[in-house]
């Protein structure tokens, strides 16, 4: 009988090894699907965001570019700025200059520079001082998204080298 | 008896393993909680970490490139207004890009009331209420003229608004300015259109600046466009309907009125109240800090607190205008932080298109600064170089930042001149370089001959005159076609 007790205990005993090793081993190589690698997609919408601080005097081709249609008919005047501050001050012209197509310049902007960057299968939008500039949702709207990375900017500027606009919050969201 | 003991210890194991799953649960639970705030700080310093470099590499170089631009076209503004050099540029200058402000003088003249007002704090809490039901007394502002109210607050929370009632005497549909004052220098400001007797609130929407309780602040109430020094009045004595007014006592809230432009104390005004335009807006780099801080703060949850710690502009080439910096700066969130920071800044500023400062201070044909389109010099050219106003560079020339001092003295990297039309001006013994006639510094005498320039079409009247240098400048003796210069006789005008 004694032996039957000792042999209870070292059931129990090598069975708790079991689960644990087991538990330990789950935990260590579990990955929540909904939140994977959370560090590689910041530096994956980073690196998209970012795309949208180049210099337009560095963007070659398209709507938006240094020859652009949009600068050749001086809707942009001053290529040194980035493409969002770009997209501030066309928001700057809507709401302040009475400019009531500056907001469509600024969607086809972004359209075309989506697709010649290749982020057109991205979903992300596009936001300047709390309004929505431009919103391209591939698959899943982002109130459904498991992963949503908003990247910022601040962006202010000079239009045609005399009225000061801004500072606006820019925002990049990027979502899956 | 036997089966109760096997019982016991079957038990006693079970007990033994749940306890284990519990620890081990637990464990696991800590170890993610701990894995997932590792992993969020890691995220955190990558975002404070890019907006430092983004402040590094874009934003304060904008913030100063813009800063120099409104500021130039502040200043050529002011020295076509006063008709006056500036004598002590880098001073002048520093004020303008730091503050948007020059000095003025003024001198408070203290009165007996407080100034009816009430204000608001950002979390929307009224802070000061100041509505005194004394005898009614009016105090008129407007112009050069304003109304200053001290005040002090013991809080943590940045200044939201501030509502004083506001009549007219004959004035409608201005721009009315509040301005919060530490000591000598605007650290906030709001304006609003008026336009009937009322209730009127400033919002200081874009500053974010949380004065200190043991100062004492000032309040500014202005009418700097256009308006009469009596256009506008406030009611000392009026009551908001508020009902719990703040105990004055408790801090000196001193109300005084003062004329801005004469007196004994040096005050830092608004460049644009002076001008009666609005150039610098707020693009001063304070006001963009103060700005880029509460943004960053609101939306980011991040502390940014940037100090301009010197600032000076130089010319290393002719064309433009190069700004120096130095910013402290601290940013940081948690467990990520930048802490002062030293940053050196340049930033270069063109001054094509900028009006030439030496003819907006002397009133005489003014023209912008264009870059001539060759250094070349024939018939033709030298011809078009006159007609055109066009700019050239030469080492024996004044630059564009001297002429803004009256400074004639050359500036071998960076000089440039143009030659005034004769047939625009007044014909004087002097050369017809822009900046030598407009400083009037060419004339002619024994150690400056000057040489009649003739064959020059439409321009050739006999007035048109040169320096010998610039004679050579332009290649005027080797030009042939119809140019050929003359010795002139000072004496004859």
């Amino acid at each position: 009988m004694k032996k039957r007790g000792q042999y209870f205990i070292l059931e129990a005993f090598v069975g708790l090894v079991i689960l644990g090793l087991a538990l330990t081993f789950l935990f260590y190589v579990y990955q929540d699907p909904k939140y994977p690698e959370l560090n590689t997609k910041y530096l994956e919408a980073s690196d998209v965001a970012v795309l949208f601080d180049t210099q337009i005097s560095e963007i070659s081709s398209g709507l938006c570019s240094y020859d652009g249609d949009l600068v050749n008919n001086s809707n942009i005047t001053n290529i040194e700025y980035t493409f969002i501050e770009q997209m501030g001050e066309f928001y700057y012209r809507n709401q302040t200059k009475n400019c009531s197509f500056c907001l469509d310049l600024a969607y086809e902007c972004v359209l075309d520079f989506a697709s010649m960057k290749g982020i057109d299968s991205y979903s992300f939008e596009l936001n300047i001082d709390n309004t929505t500039l431009y919103n391209q949702t591939v698959f899943l709207n982002q109130s459904e998204a498991n992963l949503l990375i908003p990247i910022h900017f601040v962006v202010f500027g000079l239009q045609d080298n005399q009225d000061y606009w801004g500072p606006y919050q820019g925002e990049i969201k990027i979502w899956r | 008896m036997a089966v109760k003991k096997s019982q016991v210890f079957t038990s006693l194991s079970i007990l033994i393993l749940g306890l284990f799953l519990l620890s081990v649960l637990g464990s696991a639970s800590i170890m993610k909680y701990y894995g997932d705030k590792k992993e969020t700080e890691q995220i955190e310093s990558k975002v404070v970490i890019a907006l430092f470099e983004r402040l590094e590499e874009t934003i304060l170089s904008r913030a100063t490139s813009i800063a120099t631009t409104t500021a130039l076209r502040a200043t050529l503004s002011y020295v076509n207004d006063t008709g006056t050099t500036i004598s002590d540029f880098d001073t002048f200058f520093y004020h303008l890009v730091s503050r948007g402000a020059m000095s003025r003088l003024y001198t408070p003249s203290i009165e007996s009331q407080d100034l009816a007002f009430f204000m608001t704090l950002k979390n929307s809490s009224v802070i000061i209420d100041v509505s005194e039901e004394l005898s009614s007394t009016q105090f008129d502002f407007g112009s050069d003229k304003v109304i200053i109210q001290g005040f002090n607050i013991n809080s943590s929370v940045p200044v939201g608004s501030v509502s004083i009632y506001i009549e007219n005497n004959g004035a409608i549909n201005e721009t009315l300015f509040l301005l919060i004052y530490d000591d000598n220098e605007s650290i906030a400001q709001s304006k609003l259109l008026f336009t009937e007797d009322g209730w009127y609130t400033f919002n200081f929407t874009n500053s974010y600046v949380v004065p200190d309780p043991d100062k004492e602040y000032y309040l500014f109430l202005t009418a700097p466009f256009d308006a009469s020094s009596n256009a506008y009045s406030v009611n000392a004595g009026l009551s908001g309907g508020v009902t719990e007014p703040y105990e004055c006592d408790l801090f000196d809230c001193t109300l005084a009125t003062s004329t801005i432009g004469s007196g004994s104390d040096d005050i830092l005004w608004p460049i644009d109240f002076y001008l009666g335009q609005e150039i610098m807006e707020t693009s001063s780099i304070y006001d963009t800090v103060n700005s880029l801080s509460g943004i960053y703060l609101t939306n980011l949850g991040v502390n940014l607190s940037i100090e301009l710690q010197n600032i000076s502009m130089t010319q290393t080439t002719p064309w433009t205008v190069t700004t120096n910096c130095n910013y402290s700066i601290t940013l940081g969130k948690r467990t990520v932080w930048f802490d002062n920071v030293s940053m050196d800044l340049e930033s270069s500023t063109s001054i094509i298109g900028l009006t030439n400062p030496s003819t907006l201070i002397q009133d005489i044909d003014e023209r912008t600064i264009q870059k001539a389109n060759t250094t070349t010099w024939t018939e033709e050219t030298f011809l078009q170089h006159i007609q055109d106003k066009t700019f050239v560079f030469n080492e024996n020339a004044t630059s564009f930042l001297q002429r803004f001092s009256g400074s004639t003295s050359s500036s071998s990297c960076c000089g440039i001149e143009s030659l005034i039309n004769a047939s625009d001006v007044d014909d004087i013994n002097y050369t017809y370089v822009d900046y030598l006639y407009d400083f009037g510094a060419g004339e002619c005498d024994g150690g400056n001959e000057l040489y009649y320039t003739s064959g020059l079409g439409d321009f050739d009247i006999m007035t048109f005159k040169l320096d010998y240098p610039r004679i050579e400048f332009y290649n005027i003796p080797d030009m042939g076609g119809s140019i050929y210069a003359s010795k002139h006789a000072c004496d004859i005008s």
